[in-house]
């Protein structure tokens, strides 16, 4: 139903954000209907449920400001701006199909329809020699993930017979070590999560992000660091508590070493970065050791727990770049350097900028804070102490590296380049926030009507 | 309760519209129209207030905005609460909130900084409504500091001159320290009732026995976060120079409405309070300390601002020995008077200020009844109705608070009566020296000296209306009439039951305190205008005890001693051990995360093979481990 709409999408931004609010209201048509409605057309292949329309939300939701924020950067590209425009839907579309699979060959499409336009839109930039490098860069291991993530599947395949999420889960349920093909079965689980890990960006699976995110456009860069991030850890979740979950004793050790690597070195890279970008690609990658914390820790039906934080890092990172965006564009310069004294030259866009950066820091009351303190209770309640140590040790030390922002922002002396920003984008922005700031409010009214 | 929410949502919205529109806009706006757009929307929220007030129900109205968090098995909610109470606080903080915006208009003019003095009087206005009708300690905490920032803000708003910048940070840490009281309350209060709501912790406390001295302990601590709010002993330094700001804020902030909070908390939890006798003692005399003491040294000050302001220590001191009486509702219905004459006072004031060309100084004022005739009118009524000369409403509310005082305790009685004799006297004093006598001030003064304008005038005549009649709705039991405010706040707050006193034991009380009054106005009278007399013009010429309460008891001096310069120490010794151990333990830390990230960094070389190396062993890595594990 979402895929046949949204593969229709004609090529223009108004229309583009038309047939994502049309998505967005038929994605809540069913909201009131408790029951699981599975969509005969792709044989059992794809689902709506609540959990899916919430994270659809979230992704349609973030695309749309998305496409705002990309009619205004290709302002100097009138031409190419439908086909990016294409790209972008099309992407969206697959990291949609992602989240709704219920079938691995289905979660598998998705992730390729999401990649394949990623590598495209990551390249896009033809003029520059940093952003061909990274559509090539990510391409090739791009590709490389995919043959394992693939591998995975096949090897599952040869052990259960089949790929279905729910035939999947109901083999494992009965399953047990006399079972035969155990190495085919264990050895595909791990291949398929590392598949999953390299999309998600989690250590040691990262060295693409920080060179792509910073070779890349700034808009792509904002949309991989969001919609494509929370699609593949939403997808990751899914199948782990839909298909896996009989196995967790054996994931659950992979996981938390993951996750212990990923905070880790997403942060303390993250401290000695100079370019904006690049320390942006870092930060994802530490909020991506705790969305997979939240994979571990969370049960499945406080799954909102998931999705309140994916929203407060998804709105919170789309202003960062937002303000970003306008702000390199303006400097010609994509280091921290390029923030000083923001706040008296544009003080909506530093006080914007301020907002997204502390509730990425996890500073109360704001939504970052609310979405770390759920998943650390949780983790907490499972007995991660460890865990949550370092993860607060870590939050700490993230701290560091946004407030060099502030201090660029606010303790810098300014520059004379003027800062260009247009009153409608300022809108934006604002509205952007002001959506940051409400779900930061009222953590427990998000969290409780979805 | 759907239309309560919209009601509630407007009543908070609307002045922070203000805030946001005149704070982001407000620089672009021409003209007035940033206070004529800020007046206009206190305006919706007075109409709010009223429509809450005439309508109001019989119940107080609990009005759940939405689930705020939950931590544990503890939930705080957004909701707020409309009941006689907090409805009487929107009144006087939206109509005279109004009213001084109004004033602002005018008395503001062509300041550079128009729109974001209106922007924050907006925001304080937002905060007060907020602190207000919370219905938990949580949210009226959250007022609380709003109220607290503002009021820095407004303290400071002329940031070039830096004695007011130190005026407002000092009014800021002095407000924090009582802070902590506050939020050390609610912690306690968290731990032991489970609850932050008002109205379940007084009910709670009513119904279970608590342990007394778990009680005396969470009301004291919120006793000690008031007296940082309202200005009581030892935290009341701050007010007098917070008369830095803009006479308007003094007039709004610093007189009517948030120095109020402290006596405010104490009411709403009043049934908390009067289970604790040790802390209604504490409340008693560190009332009967303040009134004493800010009424003695206002009869020093030589600043009309400066003098209004100790005289609002000193009423605030009177509103809690009313408290610390038993008698919450005379504590209110003397609030709601000051409220009304207080802030005419300093609103008339800022209009001699405005006169005077600036000038604050009574010793060069003098004569002007006929240079500005309203402002000396109003002044006057304003005046009258401060020393509790009846009919006007200070008569009425201070009375009503002598009387139960003496009831209380006789000793205290007689403190309070002499206070209030000397607050009848510097009082008649300010206002003899400002209005009669001959002029002191220059020649260029002179020349500028005019009567303000009316968009000045006609709110000092509306608050003079007010402070004449307010009495009417705390009418004595003698005249033959019905305490409409008892009746009304009994309905909705706990008030302790009062004993009855004798029919000639209050006509002594009155006949003291009128003739008192009129007697010290007679010796004020012959002492200014007759004999001229002039305040000393240096320190020199004063006797030590002249010079003891123009210093203020030295109380600035003593906290110097006393707090300043330990504290300096302490952090001084801190920063050492800090820069020195501390500081080098985590540059030590950071260094070696810099140099672990210089490290990992190597690896990130941008050569695609070699991720694909590292990747690769990854994969194999784990691979090996599930099958180690397994």
């Amino acid at each position: 139903m979402l895929v046949e709409l949204l593969g229709l999408r004609k090529l223009v931004g108004p229309v583009a954000v038309l047939g994502l609010l049309v998505t967005l209201y038929l994605n809540f048509m069913h909201w009131n209907e408790e029951v699981v409605v599975l969509d005969p057309i792709y044989n059992d292949m794809f689902v709506v449920n609540k959990m899916t329309m919430v994270f659809n939300a979230i992704i349609l939701s973030l695309a749309v400001f998305l496409v705002f924020m990309g009619a205004n950067f290709y302002k100097d590209e009138k031409k190419h701006w439908s086909d990016y425009l294409s790209i972008y839907i099309f992407a969206v579309c697959g990291a949609i199909l992602m989240i709704g699979s219920h079938h691995l060959l289905m979660t598998f499409i998705g992730i390729e329809i999401l990649s394949v336009s990623l590598y495209v839109l990551a390249g896009s930039n033809r003029t520059k020699v940093e952003s061909n490098e990274a559509g090539m860069k990510y391409f090739i291991m791009g590709a490389f993930a995919s043959g394992i993530l693939l591998f995975g599947m096949a090897l599952l395949f040869g052990a259960t017979g089949t790929l279905h999420y729910q035939k999947l889960n109901t083999f494992l349920l009965a399953f047990n070590n006399s079972t035969p093909n155990t190495g085919f079965l264990y050895t595909g689980m791990v291949l398929i999560l590392i598949g999953f890990f390299f999309k998600i960006s989690a250590a040691p699976f990262h060295f693409w992000s920080p060179d792509v995110y910073q070779g890349s456009p700034s808009i792509v860069t904002a949309f991989m660091a969001t919609i494509a991030k929370i699609a593949a850890v939403t997808s990751l979740y899914l199948l782990l508590n839909q298909v896996f979950v009989a196995l967790h004793e054996l994931y659950d050790i992979l996981l938390i070493l993951i996750c212990i690597a990923t905070i880790c070195i997403g942060n303390i890279l993250a401290i000695v970065q100079t370019n904006f970008k690049r320390m942006m690609a870092y930060s994802g990658i530490s909020h991506a050791g705790f969305m997979i914390l939240g994979i571990l820790a969370v049960d499945f039906n406080h799954w909102h727990v998931i999705a309140y934080y994916t929203m407060g890092y998804g709105f919170a990172n789309l202003v960062g770049f937002g303000v970003a965006i306008p702000v390199f564009k303006s400097m010609k310069n994509e280091n921290v350097a390029a923030f000083n004294g923001l706040f008296f030259k544009r003080p909506i866009l530093a006080v914007a900028l301020t907002i997204a950066l502390l509730s990425m820091a996890s500073i109360p009351p704001l939504a970052g804070f609310w979405g770390k303190y759920y998943i650390l209770s949780a983790a907490l309640s499972k007995d991660l102490l460890l865990i949550v140590i370092i993860a607060i040790i870590n939050t700490v030390l993230s701290v560091y590296f946004y407030f060099r922002i502030f201090v660029a922002m606010y303790a810098r002396k300014p520059d004379n380049t003027p800062i260009e920003v247009s009153s409608s984008y300022k809108f934006l922005l604002i509205i952007l926030t002001l959506i940051l700031l409400v779900i930061s409010l009222m953590p427990d009214m998000i969290a409780g009507c979805i | 309760m759907g239309g309560d929410k919209i009601y509630i949502i407007l009543l908070l919205g609307l002045p922070l519209l203000g805030f946001l529109i005149n704070g982001l806009l407000g620089k672009k706006m021409p003209g007035a129209v940033a206070g004529i757009f800020g007046s206009l929307l206190i305006a919706g929220s007075f109409i709010v207030s009223l429509l809450f007030f005439l309508n109001g129900s019989e119940t107080p109205v609990k009005i759940n905005l939405c689930h705020w968090f939950h931590i544990g098995q503890w939930s705080i909610d957004f909701s707020f609460t409309i009941d006689h109470l907090s409805n009487i606080m929107l009144l006087i903080i939206t109509g005279v909130g109004l009213l001084i915006h109004i004033y602002s208009i005018g008395y503001m003019k062509g300041d550079e900084a128009y729109a974001r003095f209106f922007a924050y009087l907006n925001l304080f206005v937002f905060f007060m409504i907020f602190l207000v009708t919370g219905s938990n300690f949580l949210l009226m905490f959250i007022g609380w500091e709003g109220v607290g920032l503002c009021s820095y803000l407004l303290i400071g708003f002329w940031s070039d001159n830096n004695a007011y910048n130190l005026a407002a940070k000092k009014a800021f840490v002095m407000n924090r320290i009582g802070d902590v009281g506050f939020v050390l309350a609610m912690f306690y209060i968290l731990q032991l009732f489970g609850s932050l709501e008002f109205d379940m912790v007084n009910a709670k406390a009513v119904l279970e026995s608590m342990n007394v001295r778990d009680i005396t302990i969470i009301t004291l601590l919120l006793f000690f976060a008031a007296t940082g709010k309202s200005a009581q002993l030892p935290l009341l330094t701050w007010l007098p120079d917070a008369m830095a700001g803009p006479t308007p804020v003094s007039a709004l902030i610093h007189a009517a409405t948030m120095v109020t909070a402290g006596i405010y908390l104490v009411i709403r939890n009043f049934a908390l309070f009067s289970m604790a006798p040790i802390t209604m003692e504490t409340i008693l005399w560190i009332g009967v300390a303040t009134c004493l003491l800010g009424a003695i040294i206002g009869v020093k000050q030589n600043d009309i601002k400066k003098v209004l302001a100790y005289s609002t220590v000193s009423q605030l001191g009177l509103l809690f020995v009313a408290l610390g009486s038993d008698a919450p509702v005379s504590s209110f219905f003397h609030l709601i008077t000051h409220a009304f004459f207080k802030a005419l006072l300093f609103l008339g004031a800022g209009s001699v200020i405005h006169a005077m060309s600036g000038e604050q100084d009574i010793r060069k004022m003098g004569g002007l009844k006929k240079h500005i005739p309203v402002t000396y009118a109003v002044f006057l009524i304003g005046t009258l109705a401060i020393s509790g000369i009846p009919p006007f409403s200070g008569f009425f509310s201070k009375d009503e608070i002598l009387e139960h005082v003496f009831v209380h305790n006789p000793l205290a009685y007689g403190l309070v009566q002499f206070a209030s004799l000397l607050t009848v006297f510097y009082m008649f004093r300010l206002f003899y020296l400002v209005f009669h006598t001959s002029y002191r001030g220059t020649e260029e003064a002179k020349h500028h000296l005019h009567e303000s304008p009316k968009v000045i005038t006609i709110p000092l005549i509306i608050l003079a209306i007010f402070s004449t009649i307010a009495g009417a709705i705390g009418l004595p039991h003698y005249l033959g009439a019905h305490h409409w405010l008892h009746d009304y706040l009994g309905a909705h707050i706990f008030i302790p039951h009062a004993e009855e006193v004798a029919q000639s034991t209050v006509f002594m009380l009155v006949g003291i305190a009128v003739g008192g009054a009129v007697l010290v106005w007679l010796l004020a009278w012959v002492l200014y205008t007759k004999k001229n007399t002039l305040p000393e013009n240096s320190e020199s010429e004063m006797n030590f005890f002249s010079k003891l309460v123009y210093r203020k008891f030295y109380l600035d001096e003593l906290y110097n001693y006393l707090f300043k310069l330990p504290v300096n120490f302490i952090s001084k010794a801190l920063y050492f051990i800090d820069s020195k151990i501390i500081d080098k333990a985590v540059n030590l830390a950071g260094l070696t995360a810099l140099s672990s990230g210089d490290a990992i960094r190597k690896v990130q070389s941008g050569k695609v093979g070699l991720y694909l190396f590292i990747m690769t062993l990854s994969v194999i890595g784990l691979i090996l481990l599930q099958f180690l594990l397994k």
